[in-house]
């Protein structure tokens, strides 16, 4: 932590609540000072005593300062866009973005994942239904886990990529050739008692009409995090949405 | 990963979905699939939290704070893993 925002952790009346838990927002005026702090865990509308509810958080700190005008236009495009990829020089994809929701959680986590040709290979347009070993794909897999799960468990990566994926033509249209890759997944790290993943994906890969190199894609993956922190099993549902990037 | 994160308060810009254009029909099983993908991927209001200016440190929020004349929205998380530019933390 800089000093500066280890100073006003540690001197806020937030840091001495026995409640807290190991998140700490804080509005400051536009020159530094803080008028407003709350919990930092969400708790939406059933904020507890160490969760909050940053849009009632947030309007109160509203009300304590003079806003500044709202954006104009130009302003707002200078924004950052979503986390992406630059295009190649290759003429495949740049990689894929992946977007993990918990169920029950609002709050998307967007990781990308670089690839190059070594990685694109193996997803060429088959001539017929092929087996693909899920270790190929282990670049997106490691990214399946939920937020907020304990440190270790989170830097601990999956170890062993295992399913039946299955890559097969799925047709063509006016414009372009189609792959379907769908099937099983289990992800695990050393052994039952840590925690794993298990579900299934189902991705279309499209094709130009006259090149077997992957194009785009798109597709989904459903399953649940088997969260093993100590003792017994949780298990949290996932929903994860795959895209190539860039356009 | 530097475990705190600095954003000037603004107010998220929202997007609708581009509109779905005049493409030729896809085969089932394929438009299953991308509907199904669809239905997964979250909408740009969901992704608006990305979009903000957020900063890497509060020295950094603070000049532009005092240049934009603008509050500042700091959030501090004291875990020693994890990435907040992603959410996964």
């Amino acid at each position: 932590l800089e000093p500066e925002v280890r100073e006003i952790v540690s001197k806020s009346e937030l840091f001495k609540d026995s409640k807290r838990l190991n998140v700490f927002a804080f509005v400051l005026d536009s020159k530094g000072l803080v008028i407003h702090q709350f919990h930092g865990v969400p708790g939406g509308r059933a904020a507890s005593a160490s969760r909050s509810d940053y849009r009632a958080e947030l309007t109160k700190a509203i009300a304590k300062i003079k806003l500044p005008k709202e954006r104009d236009a130009k302003e707002r495009a200078a924004l950052p866009a979503l986390p992406d990829l630059q295009m190649t020089s290759t003429g495949l994809p740049a990689g894929v973005r992946l977007f993990l929701r918990q169920e029950g959680l609002p709050l998307a986590v967007v990781e990308t994942v670089p690839m190059g040709a070594k990685h694109w290979q193996p997803l060429a347009l088959p001539d017929k239904v092929k087996k693909v070993d899920a270790e190929l794909l282990k670049d997106w897999l490691i990214w399946l886990y939920p937020p907020a799960i304990r440190a270790a468990d989170e830097a601990k990566q999956f170890q062993k990529f295992t399913g039946d994926l299955t890559l097969e033509p799925a047709g063509t249209d006016k414009s372009a050739r189609y792959a379907l890759l769908r099937g099983g997944i289990r992800l695990t790290k050393s052994d039952d008692k840590e925690s794993a993943f298990e579900g299934t994906m189902q991705i279309v890969l499209t094709y130009s009409l006259d090149d077997k190199d992957v194009k785009s894609v798109r597709g989904a993956i459903e399953g649940d995090y088997l969260y093993r922190p100590r003792s017994g099993t949780q298990r949290m549902p996932l929903k994860v949405a795959i895209e190539s990037r860039p356009e | 990963m530097f475990p705190s994160f600095v954003s000037l308060l603004a107010s998220a810009t929202l997007f609708t979905a581009p509109m779905h254009g005049a493409d030729p029909p896809k085969p089932v099983d394929v438009q299953k699939v991308l509907d199904k993908f669809q239905a997964a991927r979250p909408t740009a209001s969901d992704l608006a939290v990305y979009q903000l200016d957020w900063l890497p440190t509060l020295k950094a929020a603070k000049e532009k704070a005092a240049k934009e004349d603008r509050p500042i929205f700091l959030i501090v998380v004291t875990n020693s893993y994890g990435n907040l530019k992603t959410g996964h933390c």
